[in-house]
């Protein structure tokens, strides 16, 4: 039996139709379950680990790239097989799974095409989707055989599954899509002051297995939507940690 | 029939998004103002547009762009040059030298392509080379020729008997 979380923000009456469809569609498949509304200060670890002891099969998220990093951020280490609804806007991870957004994606979990994915690991935390240092004075080392210096402050963003977009000269947006097996690393120094916001350089573009972020002062790290203050980081890639239920067209 | 159009489409990579795609090829990218020090390796295409110190190492595409400076040995499949190089140069395949490149060191290749204004300080050594010196072709020539004189006395002299 599967365990469906819904994200708080599925509650909205615009989502009512898509919910109800989706539903309907799995429970023609046979796959209909439990269902568990997320709130904001929802230890999903503890959920997920009390369904474990009753038995579950699958647990599935339903909602976008947040509701996905909130869960499997703290949940990476309980052993069960994942399954991904997309829903709603900000769904970039689902389309490097290979997993429609809407009532479509029902047909790719039916299918129970499992995959190992690789989770980013830093300071005893799992991050799923993306890990963000927002621009400081930072030093880094990348897999003990390179250091990487900047003259200014530098934004970090290392990236796991969600895909990194940047806006270039004449506001092209690049994306980068992540590739399972590394992780990503993306370094945009800081060039200058505009009025409203800082100019950043075009970014540098690092794959990886083991980092070491490090500075004199304090700096802010955001993964998965969480926010901490550390002086030393190390960043590493924890390979086939999460069985995942994914589509053919992944990315990967 | 009768339901509601769902707002959410099913995911169909349009052309714009996979123009994007082939930024993927690019593995690793050193920007502007950063500053690379110690073994840089990579597995993929390299792309150098700021510095890079101790050595570089690639078995795909090198890319040298211009005001990039690399103070290394530089080890690739393939590469186009069009910044400064201090340290030799060894490419598997083709190596290219636009414009405003600049190489101190020796360079080592199978193709090589040279833009005019390019500068190379240094040996240049290509595999394939099967040329030989005239005079020593001809002391060849010569030695195969006495060797059938000779034979042909030998020859006489055993009849005579």
């Amino acid at each position: 039996m599967y365990v469906y979380l819904y994200d708080n923000f599925l509650r909205q009456k615009k989502y009512d139709s898509t919910v109800k469809s989706m539903e309907t569609r799995l429970t023609d498949f046979g796959i209909a379950g439990k269902i568990i509304r997320l709130q904001n200060f929802t230890d999903s670890k503890a959920i997920i680990e009390d369904e474990i002891k009753k038995g579950v099969s699958g647990i599935i998220i339903v909602g976008n790239d947040a509701t996905f990093g909130h869960v499997l951020s703290r949940a990476a280490t309980c052993d069960v097989l994942f399954g991904f609804l997309p829903l709603g806007s900000d769904n970039q991870i689902a389309e490097v799974l290979g997993i429609p957004v809407g009532v479509d994606a029902c047909d790719v979990l039916s299918k129970r095409r499992k995959v190992k994915l690789d989770v980013g690991w830093f300071n005893n935390r799992y991050f799923v989707s993306k890990l963000h240092i927002p621009p400081s004075k930072i030093t880094i080392e990348y897999d003990e055989k390179f250091k990487v210096s900047t003259k200014d402050k530098v934004e970090l963003v290392v990236c796991n599954l969600q895909p990194f977009e940047w806006k270039g000269k004449g506001s092209k947006i690049h994306v980068i899509h992540p590739q399972d097996g590394k992780l990503e690393a993306f370094l945009r120094p800081v060039s200058g002051r505009g009025i409203f916001k800082e100019k950043y350089e075009d970014p540098s573009i690092f794959p990886f297995q083991e980092m070491l972020v490090s500075s004199r002062k304090p700096f802010v790290v955001e993964a998965d939507g969480k926010q901490s203050k550390e002086t030393k980081i190390k960043i590493k890639l924890a390979r086939k940690r999460i069985q995942m239920v994914v589509g053919r067209e992944r990315k990967f | 029939m009768f339901q509601k159009p769902s707002s959410e489409k099913a995911y169909q990579p349009n052309q714009e998004e996979r123009q994007k795609a082939t930024h993927d090829d690019v593995e690793t990218v050193v920007g502007p103002s950063v500053k690379v020090e110690g073994d840089f390796a990579s597995e993929g295409n390299i792309v150098v547009k700021g510095i890079v110190s101790g050595s570089v190492k690639t078995s795909k595409m090198l890319t040298v762009e211009d005001g990039a400076k690399i103070f290394a040995n530089v080890n690739a499949g393939n590469a186009v040059v069009s910044g400064g190089i201090k340290g030799n140069v060894k490419v598997a395949e083709r190596l290219e030298l636009t414009e405003t490149a600049q190489v101190q060191g020796d360079v080592n290749c199978s193709i090589l392509s040279v833009a005019p204004g390019a500068l190379i300080h240094g040996k240049i050594v290509m595999k394939g080379v099967s040329l030989k010196d005239e005079g020593s072709d001809k002391q060849d020539k010569k030695r195969i020729s006495l060797g059938r004189t000779r034979s042909k006395a030998v020859g006489e002299e055993k009849a005579a008997e």
